[in-house]
């Protein structure tokens, strides 16, 4: 039997999903100002009915930065997403399934962007390539496919090895049928559900990267910018701190339930159970 | 008319930790068998005495290190599609025999694609027939691994090793993860199979009883070679120490009433 606390956490895992890709999606209509307006006027504003979570020290109007700024903080993720699960099924498969003096080089190769520490490799690929949002993006993910090429390749080993793949050979599939119908799918969900675990841990590194000026640049609204931007004024107008972590929060956390979803989803025991 | 013929057949592993000294370690040694057609054959043998790797021999995923397998007169070479038409096995553990992610139907119809070539239509009628003959419930064709016991995913098994209609199948201690009550029932439906279409079982096990039941000949694997190989018969008894560890290790049928030493005042 499901519980009922885990159906309740996967709900709002997806409600909270949606609605972030609603915002990334419709975000420029949705939000209420102009997300890059100043207006020196009306700076740090608190929250009044104009401004629902005031404004900032430009007097940009908080809640439409928050906004507009989903499609740039979920964007880089899911880009850098893409990139990593692409290099890791690639290279991971590679190695995996040809194995011999090909999966040795490729796995030393991932020793060796696997002996730095993310953050570092990350900062150091940045000086090498320069600042800027898409250099972040392939930082990040060529600081993070090792991990995914690794993992990849241990999947792909142990589900070779699995009886139902051997049944399949006996039913007289090839190798690339059996490796197309059997082998690739359970790695891709096995793969699927850990990628959404860890879309978090990425968006941190891109907030972060972001927060320290290396990413986005500073009119251009994104929840690390904007932190960024708030933290001179972290004694006096603390909730233009709040804000945009709470955003980073959220979505984290939205991921994090949706991956729990879908680890249920795709682990045959669970399986069984919520379809009774 | 045999359909398996293994002369002085011979295979090992090579064994070793990363820090240990690799050694070779031999599993059958010079093993000579005959398996004629439609024949339902015993094969018993305790554990690690070298049953399942003589089954990954005669499927042909493992190629012996010396010796010769012959299948229908021609030397085995790995695994043929004319070959699986008429060899097919089951396998021990059903749960991981089948993908969590396909259904059953899907599975079951996997030889029937690829070694019988058949279409859409075609299979889902064989396999829908298939389900029926192992008494197994229609509906059951599109559920998953997960939603099946144990007896019914293992019955999904045979009618999967089914599916192409061969002149073998190997049960690979198919049965051994089972009850009693659902052995005796497959035993009988196999026995079915083998009636109305002339297949013949392979048993591997270590269960004589089984043997007994469902095969008309025994032999008995121990220290990688047949040490018996005898008819099998209500009277039968085994002369290898190792095959009489076998026969004395069969449970009663009815366990009779235990003789219990009256205990003493303070014990």
């Amino acid at each position: 039997m499901a519980l009922p606390g885990k159906k309740h956490g996967m709900r709002v895992g997806y409600l909270l999903v949606g609605l972030l890709l609603l915002m990334a999606l419709f975000g420029p209509w949705l939000a209420p100002y102009d997300a890059t307006l100043v207006s020196l006027d009306d700076r740090l504003l608190p929250a009044s009915a104009s401004h629902w979570l005031g404004t900032d020290h430009l007097g940009r109007d908080v809640l439409s930065r928050l906004i507009v700024g989903t499609q740039l903080s979920l964007g880089s993720v899911v880009l850098v997403l893409a990139l990593v699960l692409i290099m890791g099924v690639v290279i991971g498969g590679i190695a995996g399934i040809v194995g011999g003096k090909v999966d040795m080089f490729l796995m030393r190769l991932c020793d060796m962007f696997l002996t730095f520490p993310t953050l570092v490799l990350a900062f150091f690929l940045i000086a090498l390539l320069g600042t800027g949002l898409t250099n972040v993006i392939i930082a990040i993910a060529l600081s993070h496919w090792a991990w995914y090429a690794r993992m990849v390749r241990g999947m792909v080993l142990a589900q070779r090895n699995r009886d139902y793949v051997l049944a399949s050979r006996l039913a007289g599939a090839s190798r690339l049928t059996r490796l197309r119908q059997h082998v690739m799918p359970n790695v891709v969900g096995q793969l699927l559900v850990l990628a959404s675990m860890d879309i978090g841990h990425m968006m941190l590194h891109v907030s972060g990267l972001s927060f320290l000026g290396l990413g986005v640049s500073p009119p251009t609204p994104e929840w690390g910018v904007m932190i960024n931007d708030a933290k001179e004024f972290i004694w006096t107008q603390p909730q233009l701190l709040l804000w945009p972590g709470l955003m980073i929060f959220i979505s984290v956390m939205a991921f994090n339930l949706l991956g729990d979803a879908l680890r249920d989803r795709l682990d045959p025991s669970v399986l069984a159970e919520i379809k009774e | 008319m045999n359909l398996f013929q293994i002369r002085n057949l011979s295979h090992g592993y090579t064994a070793g930790a990363m820090f240990s000294k690799r050694h070779r370690v031999q599993v059958l040694s010079e093993l000579n068998l005959d398996l004629p057609e439609g024949q339902n054959l015993g094969l018993l043998g305790g554990s690690g005495s070298g049953k399942s790797t003589l089954a990954r021999l005669l499927m042909g995923l493992e190629t012996p290190d010396q010796g010769s397998i012959h299948f229908n007169g021609q030397a085995l070479q790995g695994t043929h599609p004319e070959f699986l038409q008429r060899v097919q096995m089951v396998f021990q553990d059903a749960l991981s025999a089948f993908n969590p992610q396909r259904s059953i139907g899907w599975s079951i119809a996997e030889p029937l694609r690829h070694l019988a070539g058949m279409h859409r239509e075609a299979c889902q009628a064989r396999v829908e027939q298939l389900l029926q003959q192992v008494k197994l419930e229609p509906a059951d064709i599109d559920k998953l691994p997960a939603q099946l016991s144990g007896g019914q995913l293992q019955r999904a098994g045979i009618a999967r090793a089914m599916a192409v209609g061969p002149q073998l199948i190997i049960l690979d201690e198919a049965l051994s993860n089972l009850d009693r009550v659902l052995q005796v029932q497959i035993l009988d439906l196999l026995a079915e199979v083998r009636r109305e279409s002339g297949t013949g079982f392979l048993l591997i096990t270590h269960d004589l009883s089984l043997v007994r039941r469902f095969c008309q000949r025994v032999v008995v694997l121990a220290d990688g070679n047949l040490v018996e190989d005898r008819e099998v018969t209500p009277g039968m008894r085994f002369e290898h120490p190792a095959a009489r560890i076998l026969q004395e290790a069969v449970l009663p049928a009815m366990p009779g009433a235990r003789q219990v030493a009256p205990r003493t005042a303070s014990a």
